[in-house]
């Protein structure tokens, strides 16, 4: 028996005609139809785009995936017509063609599709799982498409945690990236080592093998457990994590299976835990899996954490979105800069700041836009900045996103709605040390030709260095560069550090562009982990463009960098981020740090 | 013509509670009132933690003083009030809303700043945003601005004097606040102290401090509290010995009175050991209002004059009363005193003793003291020092130690000479009658300033 699965052609205009022959159907869900019909499957034929799927079953049967228009599914009273194709003179499939014919799901999977051989089933369960990518990912799809994977199913024993068991198998955690795109980390082990697949299965159906690609490594808890030999997880690693995407996109929490087999065709399978939601707890326990890997293999770092990360930082991009933006104030319409900073956890920086703007004449021609990156603290900013604006008297825009963006987002969409010529990012921690610096700013941006980014000095609140420009250097024998600032901790009169001149990149703390070459770019890069590495990414994507880095010392601000705490996470992200950032840019680097050194401005450091 | 108005703010009315600074302000807003030219408006911040004064009406949180016109109370919470800063944090609406109104209702030519405390620096602001052409005055009297620890700038960790600050240091003394919170503190209370036109400090410590600190030199004026008693001295009376001490002021650990009781306890001790006769039969009650004023031993007796030993913590109030029982034969705490009484009760001292260890400004007891003829004995440091010189009208002991005032006691005690000797040396008061016109001064030269300024724009 051949079992095929057609589906209509990209854009096609196949026949729009419903299946001829209808013996029994059944709604898969509110908006999904299932049919079996005789041989006579119509294809061809003019009309608008077909709305169905279908698939061989045994001897001449059709079974059809009838996607059906909104309003008129299982509980709506409904119009007698189901119109099978949109609009237009499509022809329809009645109500009265299914008089009669209507049964439960399950008793069409039992009458029509439960006889068929174990293949056959398992491809059914996958011709329906793969509807949530034709026909668009409902909840209720997703339960249809469960109760249908569970009536036809191929179920293996359950794995069971015994040291004498030929084979085990166990999922310790596994993380929802997006919708198709998941993370899984367990452990498995066969006796006879002999593996021949391992396969994660969807609620809906969707099958991943995961065993040629997965990441093995050593779990010596597990060994233990099993009190296997010294040395055996030298060859055969128990551990494996895996981040797999799925070929069409899974709702539903419960029902994730995983599935052992060996080549002898002998089969477990273990129950796994619902996939944990929440991206900023995901890429928190994808990045702790960095220290897994050992140095120098980044098999792990480079096929699963990085997508993982990737898919992450994507969905945060789809998704984070301007709320609200608003104005206290008439803010300058025509102004020659915008500022954008960023509030992430606390907003007690914004008064201090308008402390200090409030006499600058400079910040009354500017545009002063605040991006909420912590969506929580709304209502308290709402309040909190009338009154600010009431007591300091100075216009400012507040920006709210949907949800927490980070530190790239948060920029980006601060300036797609900037008014000014020229974009200035300033951290919420950066208070001026006087007025006028941002007339200065200015001045020197445009007097220099080919610039592409400018930052001014930096200061610790002791009067130590903390910015004048930054430099990539890469210790002897390791392949990573590193992001140095020049002099830092240095006071602030050393002669070297109060030279304006090119340097290699410059900080995003407070760093002045032009907008309409910042938009060109793209803006800043998520691809790094909670902040750090954008800037310089953002510099070396300038040079590329032909567009230089310049630092001034002439104006001098306080960056408050607050000693946060050295944690696990952020040693991870920072490592991650440096390894990220030296595979894109290893050879632009080196290339800009050769001509740096040969140059007369290279001033790293000593004097 | 008609008189000038000038409001004198202020963050406490000295008829609820007694303190230095309040009392100054009040005594200078009533000078004006009896001045021909400017019409003086007074208002003090009421509320915890200083009064349980409650709020007033609804929907104002204005008040009249006892029903007197040209005196009102302003109410606030101390909950919204933030120490570090000097700020009311998340509620700009007692600046923007109500006193905007009170501001414009009442159209002062000058405003006279005492405080901010428990008000906020940012009332500074909303002055000069509401009045943008009316001259600011801020009169310092100690070190709020620059310190967290109470103004005083001693260390937390051992009360040693401090010199300067920085963001380490402070740290230093509180380690639970970071040095980046102490710079921005500084950046914040300067940025609103911008806004101010003339600093007034009483003496030259506070002026010298402040200017290091980052105010501008040409904004500071050191000008001395004028004092509203009579500048002449009263007759001595006739005695032999000048053992007799009073102490005038708060009880807290900052006025070194806990180091005065240490130092009579050790006297005391000495002069037992030395004298081998039954001690007189009775002695001064502890509580005594009316006391003899003939001492019952041979040695040193001293009169303690002061309020609140409530305010202070646990820890010291037991120091305090173990102390003082310590001591029952020598000591007297005649508690708080009204101050038309100052006179009577300073007649029953010789000498008047300020063991403050931290820097003072310039310690209305020592003006006091010297009004009435009494020779000061107190600290070698800060404005304590600079108003009483050492051999001349008083006598230095060194800061925080107990063992050298005893000395400096025994040393008065035993020679009654010296009383008369430096009691010659006193300086003529500043009285209200000298400050008032220097004040005033202040006022019209701002406003010529202003006038002219303005001309010069049109």
């Amino acid at each position: 028996m051949t079992t095929s699965i057609e589906y209509p052609p990209a854009g096609a205009t196949s026949s729009s005609r419903p299946p001829r022959g209808v013996r029994a159907a059944a709604w898969l869900s509110d908006d999904v139809l299932l049919t079996v019909a005789d041989s006579e499957a119509p294809r061809g034929g003019e009309g608008a785009p077909d709305t169905t799927a279908r698939f061989r079953g045994a001897g001449t049967d059709w079974i059809s995936a009838i996607r059906v228009p909104s309003g008129v599914g299982p509980l709506a009273g409904g119009p007698e017509r189901l119109a099978v194709a949109n609009g237009g003179e499509a022809p329809v499939l009645h109500r009265r063609d299914l008089e009669g014919k209507l049964v439960d799901i399950r008793a069409f999977l039992r009458d029509h599709v439960a006889s068929w051989t174990v293949d056959g089933r398992g491809e059914f369960v996958t011709f329906v799982a793969s509807l949530l990518a034709v026909e668009g990912a409902s909840q209720s799809l997703a339960e249809g498409a469960y109760l249908v994977r569970e009536a036809l199913r191929e179920r293996l024993p359950l794995s069971v945690l015994d040291i004498a068991a030929p084979r085990t198998l166990h999922v310790d955690r596994l993380h929802r990236i997006g919708e198709r795109a998941f993370y899984v980390q367990g452990w498995c082990f066969i006796r006879d080592p002999s593996l021949a697949s391992l396969t994660a299965v969807a609620p809906e159906g969707s099958r991943v093998e995961l065993a040629a690609h997965a990441f093995r490594h050593p779990r010596p808890d597990v060994a233990e457990f099993l009190s296997l030999r010294e040395g055996y997880e030298r060859t055969t690693p128990l551990g494996f994590i895996a981040y797999f995407e799925t070929p069409a996109p899974s709702l539903r929490r419960d029902g994730w299976a995983i599935e052992l087999r060996d080549d002898a065709g002998l089969g477990i399978e273990a129950i796994v835990p619902p996939p944990q939601e929440g991206a900023g707890p995901n890429r928190d326990a994808v990045l702790a899996d960095l220290r897994i890997e050992r140095r120098r293999n980044e098999a792990l770092r480079e096929n699963h954490i990085r997508p993982a990360l990737t898919t992450l930082q994507e969905m945060r991009e789809q998704t984070v979105a301007i709320d609200d933006i608003e104005d206290y104030g008439s803010v300058p319409s025509n102004p020659p800069a915008s500022i954008v900073v960023p509030l992430y956890g606390r907003v007690d920086f914004v008064e201090h700041q308008l402390v200090q703007f409030v006499n600058d004449p400079d910040l009354r021609e500017a545009e002063l836009i605040y991006v909420l990156d912590s969506p929580e603290l709304a209502d308290h900013l709402d309040s909190f900045a009338s009154q600010l604006h009431a007591l300091y008297r100075l216009p400012f825009r507040v920006v709210t996103l949907s949800a927490n963006g980070g530190f790239s987002i948060a920029n980006n969409l601060g300036a797609s709605v900037a008014r000014g010529r020229l974009l200035l990012l300033l951290n919420s921690d950066v208070i001026p040390a006087a007025p006028g610096w941002l007339g200065m700013m200015r001045d020197f941006y445009e007097a220099t030709p080919k610039i592409g980014a400018l930052a001014p000095k930096l200061l610790y609140e002791d009067e130590a260095i903390q910015h004048a420009g930054i430099y990539f250097q890469r210790p002897a024998g390791e392949r990573e560069w590193w992001n140095e600032h020049y002099f830092k901790g240095m006071h602030r009169d050393l002669p070297a550090a109060n030279v304006a001149r090119p340097v290699p990149a410059v900080t995003a703390a407070c760093l002045m562009t032009d907008a309409a070459v910042y938009e060109r770019l793209g803006g800043l890069r998520g691809l790094y982990v909670q902040g750090d590495y954008e800037d310089s990414d953002f510099c070396l994507r300038l040079r590329e463009a032909g567009l230089a880095c310049w630092y001034m010392p002439q104006v001098e601000l306080y960056h408050l960098e607050g000693q946060s705490f050295s944690s696990p996470t952020r040693e991870a992200s920072a490592d991650y981020n440096r390894w990220l950032h030296t595979c894109l840019w290893h050879e632009t680097i080196e290339a800009t740090m050769g001509e740096f050194d040969r140059g007369a401005d290279a001033g790293s450091g000593g004097v | 013509m008609a008189k000038r108005r000038v409001l004198v703010i202020s963050h406490n009315h000295p008829k609820v509670r007694p303190g230095g600074a309040e009392a100054y302000a009040y005594e200078l807003h009533c000078a004006l009132r009896d001045s021909s030219e400017w019409q003086p408006t007074f208002v003090a911040r009421t509320g915890p933690p200083l009064s349980p004064t409650g709020r007033p009406h609804p929907g104002t949180i204005f008040s009249p003083v006892d029903g007197v016109s040209g005196e009102y109370f302003v109410y606030g919470d101390d909950y919204d009030f933030d120490w570090l800063f000097g700020t009311i944090r998340d509620s700009k609406e007692l600046y923007t809303r109500h006193f905007r109104e009170f501001l414009l209702a009442l159209s002062p030519d000058v405003v006279h700043f005492q405080h901010t405390l428990f008000l906020g620096y940012d009332l500074l602001r909303e002055v000069r945003n509401t009045l943008p052409d009316v001259p600011i005055l801020y009169t310092l009297h100690e070190f709020l601005p620059i310190c967290h620890n109470n103004g005083q700038m001693i260390r937390t960790m051992d009360s040693e004097p401090c010199t300067h600050d920085s963001p380490r240091r402070c740290n230093e003394c509180f380690p639970g606040i970071t040095p980046q919170t102490f710079f921005l503190r500084k950046r914040f209370i300067q940025a609103q102290m911008s806004t101010v036109d003339r600093f007034i400090a009483p003496s030259a410590l506070l002026r010298d401090r402040f200017v290091e600190w980052g105010l501008p030199p040409e904004k500071v004026t050191l000008e001395e509290y004028g004092r509203r008693i009579a500048s002449e001295q009263p007759e001595p009376d006739d005695r032999e010995r000048r053992d007799r001490l009073g102490f005038f002021g708060q009880l807290s650990p900052y006025k070194g009175i806990d180091l005065l009781l240490e130092a009579m306890r050790d006297l005391r001790r000495d002069e037992r050991r030395e004298a081998n006769t039954d001690l007189a039969t009775a002695v001064a009650e502890r509580i005594g209002r009316s006391r003899p004023r003939e001492p019952a031993s041979s040695g040193p007796q001293l009169w303690i004059h002061g309020a609140n030993l409530d305010l202070q913590e646990h820890a010291f109030r037991d120091k305090f009363d173990r102390l003082l029982d310590e001591t029952r034969e020598c000591v007297t705490l005649v508690g708080p005193y009204k101050h038309d009484r100052l006179s009577e009760l300073m007649a029953g001292v010789d000498w008047v003793v300020v063991p403050s260890i931290w820097w003072e400004n310039s310690p209305l007891v020592i003006q006091e003291a010297f009004a009435h003829g009494k020779p000061v004995i107190c600290s070698d440091i800060g404005g304590m020092a600079e108003k009483v010189t050492d051999g001349v009208n008083g006598l230095h002991f060194r800061v925080g130690d107990a063992l050298s005032l005893a000395n400096a006691i025994r040393r008065v005690v035993d020679s009654p000479a010296l009383w008369d000797e430096l009691r010659a040396g006193i300086p003529r008061v500043h009285t209200m009658d000298d400050h008032v016109p220097v004040i005033v001064g202040m006022y019209e030269r701002l406003l010529e300033e202003r006038a002219v300024e303005g001309a010069a724009a049109a």
